[in-house]
């Protein structure tokens, strides 16, 4: 019984953060039905952001915590409605597959970059975002004076190339002014960075029956996923950009036709996906503070498989999913021996797997997941 | 004299070029086991375009197929008939034989297993069944860690720590004639009846329904054909490296036979072939640059899918790969 309850209590825990990301998945499926692979690494970066700013930042501990999940959410938001419009909307009109794989693209490059701008290679990206840039410029002055190596052609305006080179040339300057700070943090993307949970709050158990307890953490982790679930629900079902939302998810073209923006639709979705996977690194960097550059692959993989299970374009299927995720694969973390037998074979790592085994069931069993309605075929 | 035989004479010309460099010492050992690295893409990449190429499937877990064929070869060659470095090549050549034949067969099984039930669904499920697969054999590679005393010998494939000493049987000779099987019997099947079947499922599903067409039987036969390469190709890559480790099987894997297929075009084997060569190569050049080469891969992804969606040679095939009686007609249809 109060093993039951005490894995119960760390499975809803684990659940929310799943659910958090499933949540993203499962709305831009809706909407575009794309399936956007990013998200865990979109998770990724919302941790890192976390731990960035609580290190560098010396406040009292109520506003850290503010800060510490509203600009990471800020800065996911803003990278989700860089992917949408760099990489997803000018594939809008193609075939549904090239999308797919350029989100595999997407989530490959972010984790990589990542990976390679870590600690020591930290000077390496400056002067590669420069280079970059000098290549950019070279090629507008070249095109523009010379016409080498191509003609310049009346479609050829340079100062579409002003935004790149710049962010470009802002981004080495950032990773050169920021090179010792995260030296010094011994960050590096093949060890890992332990985020700093001391400078946001003290660790505090709260016994309820006999040996179960509740760490502050975990209420935390759980009243925050809640107040953003409500706050999705209430976004999505009570105001008129949700009833925008919900129509674009059943008839695109009728949407535009009222007057809609369904592009403006879909980059909002975006944001609202990006932000809640921020939120859910940032609880995650939290509660397990181990950051790695790729901690957003596994994650992101089950919190997809979540929005399946629960049905995938269904905004309670993805929340319901979501935790049940975290219980099962939490109970299968606590229930399998680690030490069995007179060989000592160790169970746990087994766990791992528990996920995908509950996914190929559910896709044998109900395809549609709990929510979901089964695909109708027009012609 | 036709085109085909001025093919058979280039072949053969390259492999003796190869074989006489190689072993007077002018082509050094390096250049060769990029080769050889060349030709087991090449075997995995014509796989992979087999089911999403030309079937137009989505499977995101080719690695995972490619390591229980390595596994399985890996696992009787070394443990099971105990073959090691110094067994007579000749002596140990028909074992590993029958070994790729084992990898081939079980790599199709678990294909078929994996396929029947995904692919009765809609095209987004197969990405991620094959996925979900690939992780759950990296976790059972993974877990798989005890000695078991069976009769005489250790059943142990080393868990985390991957299965080491496995015998060094794979030469240029084993893998430029697998390869060229693969490629024969793939750009064969392309152009038969079946394969016909195959692509008229991938332009409309629905109309291919209509014209009498099987196709949950098409898309499992043509899953589990890629995924019987995918072993074989495994399996002479275990004995290349001589070293298989679970993650190989993983997502980051899976993702290099994707670009290969993608950058060299859909539904085309020559692009495939000059993808894995160029790729494959490009990669060892850019080895000084270290982990950076992954960040251009995935933006190489990208931009192709932007800018180039049909890849390096489209649709199109060297003419040499194409049948007689198609050269004339797939010439002015895809030009």
């Amino acid at each position: 019984m109060e093993t039951f309850l005490s894995q119960l209590i760390f499975g809803i825990q684990r659940g929310t953060i799943y659910a958090l990301i499933a949540l993203g998945y499962t709305m831009v499926y809706g909407v575009v039905r794309l399936i956007n692979f990013a998200y865990g690494e979109v998770f990724m970066i919302g941790a890192f952001a976390s731990f960035f700013l609580v290190n560098a930042l010396d406040l009292p501990q109520p506003i850290l915590i503010i800060l510490a999940f509203l600009i990471p959410m800020a800065v996911c938001s803003l990278l989700g409605l860089a992917m949408d419009a760099l990489a997803y909307r000018p594939l809008r009109q193609k075939p549904r597959l090239a999308a797919l794989i350029t989100a595999i693209g997407v989530s490959f490059f972010l984790g990589n970059f990542v990976s390679y701008s870590s600690g020591t290679t930290i000077r390496n990206s400056a002067g590669f975002a420069f280079i970059l840039a000098f290549f950019l410029l070279l090629y507008v002055l070249g095109v523009k004076y010379l016409n080498f190596p191509v003609k310049a052609t009346p479609a050829f305006r340079p100062r579409k190339f002003i935004i790149p080179i710049v962010s470009l040339l802002l981004m080495g300057i950032i990773f050169w002014i920021s090179k010792d700070f995260l030296l010094d943090l011994r960050w590096k993307g093949s060890s890992f960075a332990s985020y700093p949970v001391d400078r946001l709050l003290q660790v505090k158990k709260i016994h309820l029956y006999k040996a179960v307890y509740i760490t502050n953490i975990q209420i935390m982790n759980i009243l925050i996923s809640i107040a953003l679930m409500v706050l999705l629900s209430y976004l999505v079902n009570r105001t008129l950009l949700g009833m925008a939302m919900r129509a674009s998810k059943n008839n695109k073209d009728a949407v535009s036709l009222m007057g809609i923006n369904v592009d403006r639709i879909i980059s909002i979705t975006f944001i609202i996906g990006t932000a809640l996977a921020g939120a859910a690194g940032v609880l995650s960097g939290i509660t397990y503070p181990r950051l790695t550059a790729f901690m957003g692959v596994q994650p992101g993989l089950k919190a997809f498989i979540a929005a399946v299970l629960g049905g995938i374009g269904s905004i309670e299927g993805a929340m319901l999913g979501g935790i049940l995720m975290g219980v099962a694969e939490q109970f299968a973390i606590g229930l399998l021996p680690s030490n069995y037998g007179p060989n000592h074979m160790d169970f746990t790592p087994l766990a791992d797997g528990v996920a995908f085994a509950i996914l190929i069931g559910v896709l044998l069993l109900r395809p549609q997941g709990i929510f979901g309605e089964p695909p109708r075929e027009k012609l | 004299m036709k085109t085909s035989h001025y093919a058979l004479l280039g072949l053969a010309g390259f492999y003796l070029l190869v074989m006489v460099t190689s072993t007077l010492g002018i082509m050094n050992d390096y250049v060769l086991r990029v080769l050889n690295l060349i030709l087991i893409n090449i075997i995995l990449g014509v796989s992979l375009n087999l089911i999403n190429g030309y079937t137009g499937l989505f499977s995101i877990g080719h690695a995972g197929f490619m390591i229980v064929g390595g596994y399985v070869a890996g696992f009787m060659t070394t443990l099971l008939f105990g073959i090691t470095r110094d067994t007579p090549y000749l002596q140990a050549l028909p074992l590993f034989l029958v070994a790729i034949l084992v990898a081939a067969l079980v790599s199709a099984f678990v294909g078929f297993l994996i396929g029947l039930p995904a692919l009765r669904l809609s095209d987004d499920y197969l990405a991620i069944v094959t996925i979900g697969f690939g992780e759950i054999i990296r976790v059972v590679f993974n877990f798989i860690t005890f000695k078991k005393k069976v009769g005489d010998w250790e059943l142990d494939i080393g868990g985390p720590r991957g299965l080491l000493g496995i015998p060094p049987l794979s030469n240029f000779t084993i893998i430029f004639l697998f390869t060229l099987f693969t490629i024969l019997f793939i750009r064969n099947f392309v152009f038969s009846r079946h394969g016909r079947a195959c692509m008229a499922i991938r332009e409309n599903e629905v109309a291919a329904h209509m014209m009498g067409i099987n196709i949950t039987r098409y898309k499992v036969l043509a899953f589990v054909l890629g995924s019987t390469f995918a072993g074989i190709g495994g399996a002479l890559l275990a004995h290349f490296i001589q070293l298989l480790h679970p993650t190989m099987g993983g997502f980051t894997k899976s993702v290099e036979y994707l670009i290969i297929v993608y950058l060299g075009g859909m539904g085309s084997i020559s692009g495939t072939i000059v993808a894995a060569a160029v790729l494959t190569a490009l990669s060892e050049f850019l080895r000084p640059i270290g982990e950076l080469r992954m960040v251009l891969y995935g933006a190489l992804l990208v931009f192709l899918m932007l800018k180039r969606p049909a890849g390096l040679m489209g649709q199109r095939e060297f003419p040499f790969l194409l049948p007689e009686r198609e050269r004339k007609s797939y010439a002015v249809q895809n030009r």
